[in-house]
């Protein structure tokens, strides 16, 4: 190893990130070379000097105020659904909603124009890429839109989604943050997914889905046996059937069947 | 038994206070201790400490599962700091030059300029010279090695964190950590050939 290889691991070395050969080797070279024994040293000095700077104390009145923020924030969201919309021109809003509306037309084509879902009725929030609007009759709702409802129903082609919680539409499939939801699937299949990538997939009939705590027994040989819950997403089948995917296995339910998962995502099916 | 990410996050979105607080005390100290030696700045790191979880609330739908909570959070929190520091730099550019010149034509001693510009005058009362040359000097690295040798050696995060919350690979995030330790080294006036210019 000559200077220039040493050099290069010097500040590895000072922060124990070497692994045992290149120490083996850096430190041969050390043995015998002072300009770089005078480097480790000076980095060695600079690590210590970091290493004993303090820690930024954590602080009860830091947390309470940011506890505080975060509802106002919430609040704040959920308020917005009260304001009233900012007034238009109108007039010039529609001329040039139809200069959009024929430009867009010609360069992109009908499907441009297809709304993925219209708000029928309730009260709440969308959050949209460029902002957050209250919700309104006739409001269209599009993918990548989350939905923050005290109760709202959706109405789209070949679904109907009665909600109330938080719902993120994402490509392909529902999103239920929190809440519960009520599904009208008229045609095709419907995924509804929660944050814990459980998955309910809805063929055409009615359903009732939820997230909901679900508990359960975990343990295995010599371990104890103990309860554990987490919030999982669950389901009821009014009409038709549906098929409840977890992360350690999947479970199909006929109409008048419950399914949940266990916190280990295990499925389970019961009767009502 | 510890919640699990999935379940403070459904608890977050739905609003419960009690979430929010398990939140926040969770990613407290590392957090804190990232924002505060990246910015350099109490009083900001605390409102970037705040503005951090407001935006956790704003924007809980738009967390995908595949990164962990902390990194998103961390995430956020980092790129909220680099945009105080852009806004920070344009207010108070600094020549580099040990014998520059402001715009009146007024010399700035470098070493000078970096200690005005550590804006924690209460704090630094009370720490040592050394201490206050080691942030001065922290300070003045480039964001990325800067955040990399902040989020490594301040908050203790892993170099696979880093490279999650930054979106680069694990060998550059360690290179990028070694080259601010040298850096630091010249800033700091310590000589590598076994002088010093100042006492660390």
């Amino acid at each position: 190893m000559n200077c220039n290889d040493a050099k290069k691991l010097i500040p590895a070395l000072a922060l124990d990130d070497i692994d045992v050969e290149e120490r083996r080797e850096i430190d041969k070279h050390l043995e015998g070379c002072a300009v770089c024994r005078a480097e480790r040293d000076a980095l060695a000095k600079v690590h210590g000097a970091v290493k004993s700077t303090p820690e930024v104390e954590t602080s009860q009145s830091r947390r309470d105020a940011v506890v505080g923020a975060m509802a106002s924030a919430r609040a704040e969201v959920l308020q917005r659904a009260a304001v009233t919309p900012p007034r238009w021109n109108l007039l010039w809003a529609a001329a040039a909603a139809i200069v959009l509306a024929i430009t867009s037309f010609v360069a992109f084509g009908p499907s441009l124009f297809a709304p993925t879902y219209r708000i029928a009725s309730g009260t709440g929030v969308i959050i949209k890429q460029d902002g957050t609007v209250p919700i309104t009759p006739n409001a269209v709702v599009r993918r990548g839109d989350r939905i923050v409802a005290e109760a709202v129903r959706l109405e789209g082609t070949d679904v109907v989604i009665d909600v109330t919680g938080t719902l993120s539409l994402q490509p392909g499939e529902f999103l239920l943050e929190q809440g519960t939801m009520t599904v009208d699937v008229r045609r095709g299949e419907v995924v509804v997914t929660d944050v814990s990538r459980d998955r309910l997939v809805l063929r055409a009939g009615r359903f009732e889905v939820r997230i909901e705590r679900s508990e359960g027994a975990v343990g295995s040989g010599t371990e104890p046996v103990k309860k554990e819950s987490a919030w999982r997403l669950s389901g009821r089948v009014l009409e038709g059937s549906a098929r409840l995917e977890g992360e350690n296995g999947q479970v199909e339910l006929k109409a008048g069947e419950k399914g949940k998962l266990d916190p280990r995502g295990y499925p389970d099916r019961k009767k009502e | 038994m510890v919640e699990s990410e999935a379940d403070l996050l459904h608890r977050c979105a739905r609003g419960e206070e009690h979430a929010y607080r398990e939140l926040v005390t969770r990613l407290e100290k590392p957090l804190i201790n990232f924002i505060r030696r990246f910015v350099n700045e109490a009083s900001l790191a605390e409102d970037i400490f705040q503005e951090t979880f407001v935006r956790v609330v704003r924007t809980l739908g738009d967390y995908k599962p595949e990164a962990s909570l902390s990194t998103w959070i961390f995430t956020i929190a980092r790129n909220l700091c680099l945009d105080k520091i852009k806004m920070t730099k344009r207010h108070r550019e600094v020549s580099m030059d040990a014998a520059g010149q402001d715009g009146k034509g007024n010399v700035i001693d470098f070493r000078e300029a970096l200690r005005a510009m550590s804006p924690d005058p209460d704090a630094n009362a009370e720490i040592s010279e050394e201490r206050k040359r080691l942030m001065a000097a922290v300070a003045q690295l480039g964001p990325a090695k800067r955040e990399a040798l902040v989020m490594r050696q301040f908050a203790g995060l892993s170099y696979q964190e880093i490279a999650a919350i930054v979106k680069a690979p694990v060998g550059t995030v360690k290179f990028r950590v070694h080259e601010a330790m040298q850096e630091l080294m010249k800033l700091m006036g310590v000589a590598g050939d076994g002088r010093k210019a100042d006492a660390v």
